[in-house]
């Protein structure tokens, strides 16, 4: 009987070993781990990036990952990621591009994204290269100053001394007796929309509260995650996928009694 | 003992109107005034202590704590704290309003969050997204978002849930804007790709369609599928087309002459967008005779409008040239003629406008007279124009040329072929040399059997054709910016062989081919080279070269006849 338990108990080491040591034991070891596939474009959304990597940081651990190179079809895989949400940056043979989206991967799960990368314009990258350095050495980047505010539009005109300002930044207006943060969403120029307003450029900016003149616009870091790339030559745009976070915009009566509260 | 309970309930009153009062106002302030969440999250606990029945109260701080957790993600501790918050007091808030949709969509995203954090979650966010979706009366912002969470789950959805979510994207995509269209397309690109789900939620409309169509070619998907997606684009354009010409005729009817010819105008915008997809694929939506129809319809009612304001024949836009080259009618061009004669154009009445009588009038006259079957009264008047002394101005020799070639087609018809080649060399010296002029010629030494002259004008006909060969100069076409080039041909049917150089080894461009506004081939070209067949009218025609996904280099274009 003793022999037979120890038998026993000696193949099951045995076994035990060989699981370990064959092939089949990384997928043990990945259970309850996630993945992430999906496309990486060009700009235009439709021409694929061949040989980029596409970079994944743990938000609350901090741990990188990196994907396979991309194919000639665009399509690259990052497999065995912890569960979590993870910012991302995409490394191309033209430079790196920062992403402001993330993505949430669960376990056992493989989540699916599609990228775009847009580039920079030459006179936009020293700026954007500013920005990030400062957003990774102190959390926030002063890139302006409020020139004037309008009552009516509720619309801060800021001057952007260094630096710039994009849309999907996420900007803190601080001054004597204001200090917010909000979301980029609108920027204008002359009246003209514009993606991103460059040094000694004055923009129209939609803001929360009202502010003064001389208040200090930064730039800070979005969900408090800093950008990965400290010289980004654009932007890597989730256009699909991702873990978005979504701001109901639109006015709706919900009950008959009670008025919505719906943000405009 | 009355009076003291009726103090007491009236006092119970205004404490509690009171804490409603301060309730909202509280709610008021945190919504309105503040704008750090932080900050937000004080101000709603403590109205949530005064009136703790108020939902909203509960969705704001439901908000305000998801903001806190989402702007501290690299802390887990306080993330998670928030996230846990967040979803306690969403709880709360539809546990006293459950018809909320607003409050299950806050939920859903806060569990969904929380799922990503592998964190506990008391309720499924998919479910959350469900209920937030059937309880959305017109806000189609979460139906766009709860369809396109559906969308990414479109493999693990139950058949009632797949309902769902098309009637959901149905009423997304009804409002026809297309950047939404974009999106929920980039969702169904990586989770489905089942083009039966797109043509059930695509609205009825021309631009969302052609939306569609560009996407998949862009993506290089299925080409059948983008093909009918711009047929029925076209099909809607043409519908599209009819109402405005029916507009513009009532238009005119009731004297609203700028109105009239802006739907004209707009009825031929819609009329030049359909290049006639439906050939690639084989559908007969638009049947061609009643588009002919439609289009010579615009143009008369065009140029009728023009000539009753202006008073002139003044034909800036070709409205007049092109009407009389699709007219085919002898009646309706005797009824244009009519027209014209009423309005003192045509005609020998003395107090007409067209006195004294010009060649562009003459040259109008005599085309209508031809349409007309009138060739003894063409005849005629070329004679009459033969002994008379005029001196013909440089700015008159095309008109002259085209009476010439008008009065040589009409001996044609009536077989004096002699007659009809001495006036086909008359207007072939006014218009120096015109290939139409040569190509009717050519057709007169075929009746008159004269070898040796067919051979030298056949001779001069190719020297004035596109060369067999043309060099593109290596010409870079971007996606979505059409090349354009004139080629001048005989009239045989050809076989053209494009040749271009991609970016990538990889590449397969999609090109669309356009000969004269008709599509004639489209494909994904791989090798570098593409060849189509075209049938091309004698004379200039037009090619458009387009490329939907990517750009290339064009190298050659060479051209052999069709053994068809």
């Amino acid at each position: 009987m003793c022999r037979g338990v120890k038998r026993t108990i000696s193949w099951g080491l045995a076994f035990f070993l060989a699981l370990s040591s064959s092939t089949l034991f990384p997928l043990v070891q990945t259970l309850g781990k996630g993945h992430l596939v999906g496309f990486v474009f060009a700009a235009d959304g439709s021409t694929p990036v061949a040989g980029a990597v596409v970079v994944a940081k743990n938000v609350s651990t901090g741990a990188l990952f990196q994907s396979t190179k991309t194919d000639g079809l665009g399509v690259f895989k990052v497999e065995n990621l912890e569960a979590g949400i993870y910012a991302l940056g995409v490394t191309s043979g033209q430079g790196n591009y920062n992403s402001q989206d993330l993505v949430g991967i669960k376990p056992d799960e493989t989540a699916k994204i599609t990228i775009a990368l847009n580039t920079f314009e030459r006179d936009a990258i020293e700026g954007a290269q500013a920005v990030a350095k400062e957003e990774r050495e102190r959390g926030e980047s002063r890139v302006g100053r409020v020139v004037s505010y309008t009552q009516a539009s509720k619309e801060a005109l800021v001057l952007v001394e260094r630096g710039l300002i994009q849309l999907g930044d996420r900007v803190r207006v601080k001054g004597k007796n204001v200090d917010f943060s909000q979301d980029v969403k609108l920027l204008k120029v002359q009246g003209v929309r514009v993606k991103m307003c460059l040094t000694g450029q004055q923009a129209f900016l939609p803001v929360l509260r009202p502010c003064a003149t001389g208040d200090d616009v930064y730039v800070v870091c979005k969900r408090g995650v800093p950008p990965l790339f400290l010289a980004p030559l654009g932007l890597a745009a989730i256009v699909a996928g991702g873990a978005s976070l979504v701001t109901l915009e639109e006015e709706e009566q919900v009950s008959p009694t009670k008025p919505s509260k719906i943000k405009s | 003992m009355k009076k003291v309970l009726s103090l007491a309930a009236l006092a119970v009153l205004a404490v509690l109107q009171t804490a409603i009062y301060w309730n909202a106002h509280l709610l008021y302030q945190a919504d309105d005034k503040t704008v750090d969440p932080a900050e937000k999250e004080r101000i709603l606990e403590r109205a949530a202590r005064i009136d703790p029945w108020n939902d909203l109260v509960y969705l704001e701080l439901g908000r305000a704590s998801f903001e806190v957790g989402a702007e501290s993600l690299g802390e887990p501790r306080a993330r998670d704290a928030a996230f846990d918050k967040s979803v306690r007091n969403l709880l709360k808030s539809i546990e006293l309003n459950p018809g909320s949709a607003e409050a299950h969509f806050e939920l859903a995203q806060s569990l969904q969050y929380l799922s990503y954090l592998s964190l506990p979650v008391p309720a499924s966010y998919f479910e959350e997204y469900k209920k937030a979706a059937a309880l959305t009366g017109h806000n189609s912002q979460v139906h766009a978002e709860v369809g396109k969470v559906l969308l990414s789950r479109w493999e693990s959805l139950r058949p009632e849930e797949r309902e769902f979510t098309l009637d959901i994207l149905r009423k997304t995509l009804a409002g026809k804007d297309p950047e939404r269209l974009q999106e929920v397309l980039e969702v169904w690109y990586l989770h489905v790709r089942d083009y039966a789900v797109v043509d059930r939620i695509l609205p009825e409309d021309a631009e969302m369609a052609r939306a569609y169509a560009r996407f998949l070619g862009e993506k290089s998907l299925s080409l059948e599928a983008r093909e009918k997606a711009l047929s029925r684009a076209e099909f809607l354009d043409f519908i599209s087309a009819k109402n405005e010409l029916d507009k513009a005729q009532r238009g005119y009817e009731y004297y609203q002459s700028d109105e009239a010819a802006s739907r004209v105008s707009s009825c031929l915008r819609f009329l030049r967008s359909i290049v006639f997809f439906q050939n690639l694929v084989r559908e007969a939506l638009i049947d061609p005779q009643e588009y002919a129809q439609v289009r010579k319809k615009a143009y008369l009612l065009l140029t009728e409008g023009r000539i009753e304001q202006t008073r002139s024949l003044a034909d800036p836009d070709s409205s007049l040239e092109i009407y009389l080259a699709l007219e085919d009618q002898p009646l309706a061009v005797a009824e244009f003629e009519k027209f014209l004669s009423e309005r003192g154009f045509l005609g020998s009445d003395e107090t007409s406008s067209s006195r004294p009588k010009d060649l562009q009038i003459l040259a109008l006259e005599l085309s209508l007279d031809f349409k007309q079957n009138k060739y003894r009264d063409i005849t005629k008047a070329g004679e009459a124009l033969e002994r008379s002394t005029f001196v013909i101005p440089d700015a008159a020799r095309p008109y002259y040329a085209r009476i010439l070639g008008l009065v040589g087609d009409s001996y044609m018809k009536l077989d004096y072929l002699y007659e009809a080649e001495k006036a086909y060399l008359e207007a072939l010296s006014a218009s120096n040399g015109r290939l139409e002029d040569l190509m009717r010629i050519e057709r007169c030494y075929e009746r008159l059997n004269s070898e040796q002259k067919l051979a030298e004008v056949r001779r001069e006909i190719d020297a004035l054709l596109t060369p067999p060969a043309a060099d593109l100069g290596r010409r870079y076409v971007e996606k979505a910016r059409p090349a354009r080039f004139d080629f001048v041909c005989d009239g045989q049917p050809l076989i053209l062989t494009l040749t271009f150089e991609v970016s990538r080894p990889e590449s397969r461009p999609l090109l669309t081919i356009l000969w004269n506004d008709r599509v004639v081939h489209e494909a994904y070209a791989g090798g570098g080279s593409l060849s189509f067949s075209v049938s091309p009218v004698p004379g200039r025609n037009s090619l458009v070269l387009e490329t939907v996904n990517e750009p290339l280099t064009l190298l050659k274009l060479e051209r052999k006849r069709s053994a068809a």
